[in-house]
């Protein structure tokens, strides 16, 4: 299934941050950090996503895990995906684009908090 | 997947009108609905043994269906079947008091209403037996839903359309009390007695 592993996330937002070349703009490391910090936003969006984390505490996932599952319910896995692009936008010096992270992290709470895409 | 096929149709028609719900949430609603169902109609029930001992006017009571949780003492009886005369009540969960203890050790059978118990951590769907899945399978999903339609900030959530699940629910469940008062007959008996003189436990739902 798309998008289970802290690798295929990695790969999905350097395709849509057109990051694909060595050496990359966007590192291993700050795109799993963003994706730990975008399971931690999203948890206070929509707490029923975590049910299985009530009583546990959140993953935590290191970019030298790669092939670490991430267990996030697969119809709001693409959400994560704008979160970590949209931060990795907003953070990026040389093209910073505010609009653009603003669009991308307003899809995120969208794509949590409605059925449009 | 269930081991009841109607459980499966429920799930997968709260799937199709609940766009982006859970189906751990479901799950936890289904309860609820369940809970709320059976400890509001009373529709089922269970007859569980009794042992009366001398000098005491406590006994356990013990649930006659595992998984299942005594809500309600319904009727005490003798084992031959007559009504056993001594006043009796649910004083704390699992045990049943009576007014006036026995001069020798007696069994009497209670009937008791009953809910759903702790599903535990593995179980997923509530143990009911599967003929309340099938008689009561609209109202089912109409208190499902109506919960879902209210939760707060969800993709499915929608005040309006919980309310009218929940009035279809609520009608489904006096319904459901209302047969089952009667015994399921068609019509049940004829006259009924003045409503503005009922009690309030007496009237019609």
């Amino acid at each position: 299934m798309a998008l289970s592993t802290v690798q295929e996330y990695i790969d999905e937002v350097r395709v849509l941050m057109q990051d694909r070349r060595v050496p990359y703009r966007y590192s291993d490391e700050s795109i799993v950090s963003e994706l730990n910090i975008a399971m931690l936003e999203t948890r206070k969006m929509r707490p029923d996503l975590f049910m299985k984390y009530f009583r546990t505490p959140y993953p935590d996932f290191k970019p030298e895990e790669p092939t670490v599952e991430v267990p996030f319910e697969p119809i709001y896995r693409m959400a994560l995906v704008y979160y970590i692009c949209g931060k990795c936008v907003l953070r990026d010096e040389e093209e910073n684009d505010e609009a653009r992270a603003g669009k991308l992290l307003a899809k995120h709470a969208r794509s949590i908090l409605s059925t449009e895409g | 997947m269930a081991t009841n096929p109607l459980i499966d149709r429920v799930m997968d028609q709260i799937r199709v009108k609940m766009p982006g719900a859970l189906d751990g949430v479901t799950q936890m609603e289904l309860w609820n609905t369940l809970d709320d169902f059976l400890v509001r109609t009373n529709v089922w029930t269970g007859e569980t043994e009794v042992k009366l001992k001398v000098g005491k006017l406590e006994a356990d009571l013990d649930s006659p269906t595992a998984g299942a949780s005594i809500w309600r003492l319904m009727t005490v009886k003798n084992e031959d079947g007559t009504n056993y005369p001594i006043k009796a009540w649910i004083s704390t969960p699992g045990t049943i008091t009576f007014a006036s203890g026995v001069s020798e050790p007696k069994t009497i059978v209670a009937t008791v209403a009953l809910t759903v118990g702790d599903p535990g951590k593995r179980q997923v769907y509530p143990d009911v037996p599967d003929w309340i899945w099938g008689d009561y399978y609209d109202v089912i999903i109409d208190g499902t839903i109506g919960r879902l339609f209210g939760h707060p900030a969800k993709p499915y959530s929608n005040p309006q359309m919980a309310l009218f699940h929940l009035k279809q629910y609520s009608a489904g469940c006096d319904q459901a009390k209302w047969m089952v008062n009667r015994g399921r007959r068609m019509e049940g008996q004829r006259w009924m007695f003045p409503q503005s003189y009922a009690g309030r436990l007496l009237r019609r739902p």
